[in-house]
């Protein structure tokens, strides 16, 4: 088969080449000796690596591993927490994902840390910025590790108020003086909250 | 007068509506209708009007319902409380339950469902106004709501329904063809790969008569494929960009 002169587009079941001449790429499939397109899009070939995919035209918008969410914590355990997601980069989401945001190393008083003092990075009802760093067993595995990821709008746990940011780690309530940990993420506050 | 008793076909083989024994009704798709919606589709089969809608891969609820190693696939049939001359019942019925399974399992062939571990994709396909055969054409509009989604997909499905009339094997049978003829026969394929994923056969064939209505389901079937490709191309490269196989194109 000679090169393909121009982009080309094709659609599900498509045959794409024969498996002697490309390895089957993204979006490609081995059937019996033919590799096939699993989507519509423009086939693309890697002469260097002999690998041949498809660009596709539409994607379901899944989750990969550095791209960011924004999301509110809806439980919390020692190590992790359970975070509703509502924004994927910064776009709705309505899907009604939830991704593991993993506290390990921020929450203190885990394995072989028993007795030391517990803080509370995150609680139920805070929205966070988180990055996915994981999708082990289809489970999206969220941290927020960085400076831009954390937690950035929280209500009192007393009043219900929104709270405001003290220092680094901390938050208060201007309306009863609560102060809370968090981690924060650098833009906390900014994003306006209604109680 | 009893089934089977009503003249369906004349001496010349002309049906009812003037068709010929293996002449499919006029079929209109588009692509891409409903905004909300990940993936959508629009087929009109003759007087059918049928909307199918994909949402997702989304989370899946209730959560005892996930699968760790690949995605739910959910199909709902309706009809339209209007969509036939009595009105019907809104809330699904035995039919449509039975429509919506045997849908599901002519679409899960195809959808690489591997891909997308833990979540469900919902397929909903909507029958606006009906006129037999509203299956394969809900099957068919499915199949490219799934492509509009971008879901993986081994093939594209298409259905194509055949059966007998007055003892004459003929193709897609309309309303009164299906419920005054001898039987009929849904039949889904995926067109590339060779396979069929739906064959269901109601009325009494002989070995001859079945292989032919098979058979003339297949071919009428990759017609069908024809205008979905069509369809596709038309939403996805504007209708100017050829689809080709990549080999027809190298060459």
């Amino acid at each position: 088969m000679k090169e393909a002169k121009r982009a080309q587009g094709v659609l599900p079941g498509d045959r794409l080449a024969v498996s002697e001449e490309f390895l089957p790429g993204s979006h490609t499939y081995d059937s019996s000796g033919l590799i096939r397109s699993l989507t519509a899009g423009s086939v693309v070939k890697d002469p260097k690596s002999m690998e041949i995919s498809v660009k596709p035209a539409a994607e379901p918008g899944l989750f990969r591993v550095d791209d960011w969410v924004t999301g509110q914590v809806e439980a919390t355990q020692a190590n992790s927490a359970n975070v509703h997601i509502f924004f994927h980069n910064g776009k709705p989401n309505h899907k009604d994902f939830s991704g593991m945001l993993s506290l390990r190393g921020l929450s203190g008083g885990g394995r072989g840390e028993r007795g030391a003092r517990r803080t509370t990075p995150v609680k139920s009802g805070d929205v966070v910025r988180c990055r996915v760093f994981s999708l082990v067993n289809g489970i999206i595995h969220l941290n927020i590790d960085e400076p831009d990821m954390g937690v950035v709008a929280a209500l009192c746990g007393i009043c219900g108020k929104p709270l405001q940011k003290g220092s680094a780690t901390k938050v208060k309530c201007d309306e009863c003086g609560n102060v809370e940990d968090r981690k924060l993420a650098r833009d906390f506050g900014t994003i306006p909250i209604e109680p | 007068m009893a089934k089977g008793e009503t003249k369906l076909i004349d001496e010349k083989g002309n049906r009812r509506d003037g068709r010929k024994w293996d002449q499919l009704r006029p079929i209109k798709l588009q692509v891409g209708l409903v905004k909300n919606a990940d993936g959508s589709a629009y087929i009109e089969w003759g007087k059918n009007k049928i909307m199918a809608a994909v949402y997702g891969p989304k989370e899946v609820h209730p959560k005892h319902q996930v699968l760790a190693d690949r995605a739910l696939l959910r199909c709902r049939y309706h009809m339209a409380p209007f969509s036939v001359d009595e009105r019907k019942n809104p809330a699904p019925s035995r039919r449509e339950i039975e429509i919506s399974k045997v849908m599901r399992e002519a679409l899960e062939p195809a959808v690489v469902v591997g891909d997308y571990p833990r979540t469900a994709i919902e397929v909903w396909v909507e029958v606006l106004q009906s006129d037999g055969g509203s299956r394969v054409a809900g099957i068919t509009a499915a199949s490219l709501a799934l492509a509009d989604a971008g879901i993986n997909m081994r093939d594209l499905v298409v259905g194509c329904s055949c059966g007998m009339i007055n003892g004459q094997v003929v193709a897609d049978l309309d309303d009164t063809e299906d419920k005054e003829g001898d039987g009929d026969m849904p039949v889904a394929i995926l067109p590339n790969l060779g396979l069929v994923s739906l064959l269901q056969v109601d009325g009494v064939y002989s070995r001859e008569k079945f292989q032919k209505a098979f058979e003339l389901a297949i071919q009428k079937g990759k017609e069908v494929y024809g205008m979905q490709r069509e369809a596709l191309n038309a939403r996805f490269f504007g209708g100017e960009a050829k689809v080709t196989q990549v080999e027809e194109v190298a060459e």
